[in-house]
C-alpha cells in the first residue's frame, strides 16, 4: 500500500464510520481509531512494525500412517464420536496436510478431530471428549450420514 | 461489534482464512473483524486449490463471525448471507449477478466473486465461522479463465476501498437477518440463482440430462425437475455443462 492509497484510506475512514483500522506493512504499522459518536476524531498512530506480526505457518510434520486393521475388537468403554452432519469426512485439513488425530493419538476436549464438507462450507469439527483414538471409522473424502460413527474413544 | 468496524491490512499473509483461524484459536479476534492482505502467498480455494487473482486489483478478505445458537443444520444461512451480501452490492453498480450453486457469485457465464466459508463446530453448533470472499474489481485479464470483474462490467476503474466499506455495511445489515433466521436470505438466494428456472444441461456420471433448477432443499442439496419430478443432488454428483 503506498501513501497515497493510506490518505485515501484515511479519508474513507472518516467518512465510514468504521471505528479501528489497523495497516501492518513490512516496516511500519499503522492504527486509525476514530469516535463512533458524535464528531468524529481521528487519531493516527505510526509505529514500526512489530516483529513477526502474522503468526508463523504450522510446521507439516510427515504424519505416521495409520495402521489399517490393527485397531483392538469394540469395547463397550469406548465412546463413538458421531456425525454432527451430512456431508464429505475429511482427516485432514488438505490434501497435503497432515490428518488431524491418529490411531494412539491423545486428543483434549476442543481439539479438531476432522473436518466434514456440505455445499463448500467447510466445518472443523472439535471433540466433545478427551482421551485417546482408539479407531477411525471412516476412510478420508467419504461420504457420511448425520449420526455416523467417525471414531473410537477410549476416554481419558 | 458490528462487522467491519475493525479492519486489518496487512501486507502479505499466507491466507486471510488462516490468519483468523490462528487469531481465533489463539481467542484473539473479535466478531466482525475483517482482515485483508495485499498479497497472500496461499490463497485458499477449496481444500488446497489456489485462488487465481492479482490481490492488489482485488478485494480478498476473511471475515471472523460468531453466530449466536447457530446449529450446524442451518449452516447453508451463512451461503445465502455472504452471496446475497454481494449480488446485492453488485446491483447498486447495475451489475446483475446470480449465485451458481453453491458459492460461485456469476455475472452471465463469468465468475465474478467466490465464497469459501470454514466453521469450527462443537456440540452440533456453529461456535464460529471463517467468511472469505474473494471479489474481482480492477483485474482485467484472466489468462483464459472463464472470470470477470466490476470494472470489465462497468467499464470504470472502482476504488477498493469505498467498495470495501460497502461490502462490509451490506453483510452487517444482512447479519442481523441471519441472528433473525429470517427465511428471506433462502427466498433472496433462490430467486437469484444461476439459471433457476431455465432449462440447463447437467453432466452426471459421464452421461448428460437435461433439468430444470427449482432451487434448494432444506440440507441445501439443488432441486432439479427432471420429466417432472424434483430431485436433489449432491454438489458432487452433478456438473452444470455450460
Amino acid at each position: 500500500m503506498n501513501l497515497t492509497e493510506i490518505q485515501d484510506l484515511i479519508k474513507f475512514v472518516a467518512k465510514s464510520g468504521v471505528s479501528e483500522v489497523e495497516i501492518e506493512q513490512k516496516d511500519f504499522k499503522i492504527c486509525i481509531k476514530s469516535e463512533v459518536k458524535g464528531k468524529p476524531e481521528h487519531q493516527v498512530y505510526v509505529q514500526a512494525a512489530a516483529p513477526a506480526a502474522a503468526p508463523a505457518p504450522t510446521p507439516i510434520v510427515a504424519a505416521p500412517a495409520a495402521p489399517v486393521a490393527a485397531a483392538p475388537a469394540e469395547d463397550a468403554n469406548y465412546i463413538i464420536v458421531k456425525s454432527p452432519m451430512i456431508g464429505t469426512f475429511y482427516r485432514s485439513a488438505g490434501p497435503d496436510k497432515p490428518s488431524f488425530v491418529n490411531i494412539g493419538d491423545t486428543i483434549a476436549k476442543g481439539d479438531t478431530i476432522c473436518i466434514i464438507e456440505a455445499m463448500k462450507l467447510f466445518n472443523e469439527i472439535e471433540s466433545e471428549v478427551a482421551g485417546r483414538i482408539v479407531k477411525v471409522l471412516v476412510d478420508d473424502a467419504s461420504p457420511v450420514e448425520y449420526d455416523q460413527p467417525l471414531f473410537l474413544v477410549d476416554p481419558a | 461489534m458490528k462487522i467491519g468496524q475493525k479492519i486489518v491490512y496487512l501486507d502479505s499473509v499466507d491466507s486471510t482464512n488462516n490468519y483468523v483461524a490462528k487469531l481465533s484459536k489463539a481467542s484473539s479476534i473479535e466478531h466482525g473483524t475483517a482482515i485483508l492482505a495485499d498479497v497472500q502467498t496461499a490463497g485458499k480455494g477449496q481444500r488446497g486449490s489456489l485462488w487465481q487473482a492479482k490481490t492488489s486489483e482485488n478485494i480478498l478478505l476473511s471475515i471472523f463471525l460468531k453466530p449466536d445458537n447457530l446449529s450446524v443444520s442451518q449452516q447453508v444461512l451463512l451461503t445465502f448471507f455472504a452471496a446475497n451480501s454481494i449480488r446485492e452490492i453488485l446491483r447498486k453498480f447495475g451489475i446483475s449477478a446470480t449465485v451458481k450453486w453453491p458459492n460461485d457469485v456469476y455475472v452471465g457465464t463469468k465468475k465474478i466473486a467466490g465464497i469459501l466459508i470454514e466453521n469450527s463446530v462443537t456440540n452440533q453448533f456453529i461456535t464460529s465461522s471463517i467468511l472469505g470472499i474473494g471479489l474481482n474489481v480492477n483485474q482485467l485479464e484472466f489468462e483464459g479463465l472463464n472470470a470477470t470483474s466490476l470494472q470489465l462490467e462497468t467499464g470504470v476503474f472502482l476504488q477498493r476501498n469505498e467498495l470495501l466499506f460497502m461490502l462490509l455495511n451490506q453483510l452487517s445489515k444482512n447479519w442481523e437477518l441471519v441472528l433473525e433466521n429470517s427465511p428471506k436470505l433462502k427466498e433472496d438466494f433462490v430467486d437469484n440463482m444461476f439459471r433457476i428456472n431455465q432449462r440447463t444441461k447437467f453432466e452426471k456420471e459421464s452421461t448428460f440430462f437435461y433439468g430444470i433448477i427449482r432451487g434448494i432443499d432444506k440440507n441445501g442439496l439443488l432441486l432439479i425437475e427432471v420429466d417432472g419430478s424434483l430431485i436433489s443432488f449432491d454438489l458432487k454428483e452433478i456438473k452444470f455443462v455450460l
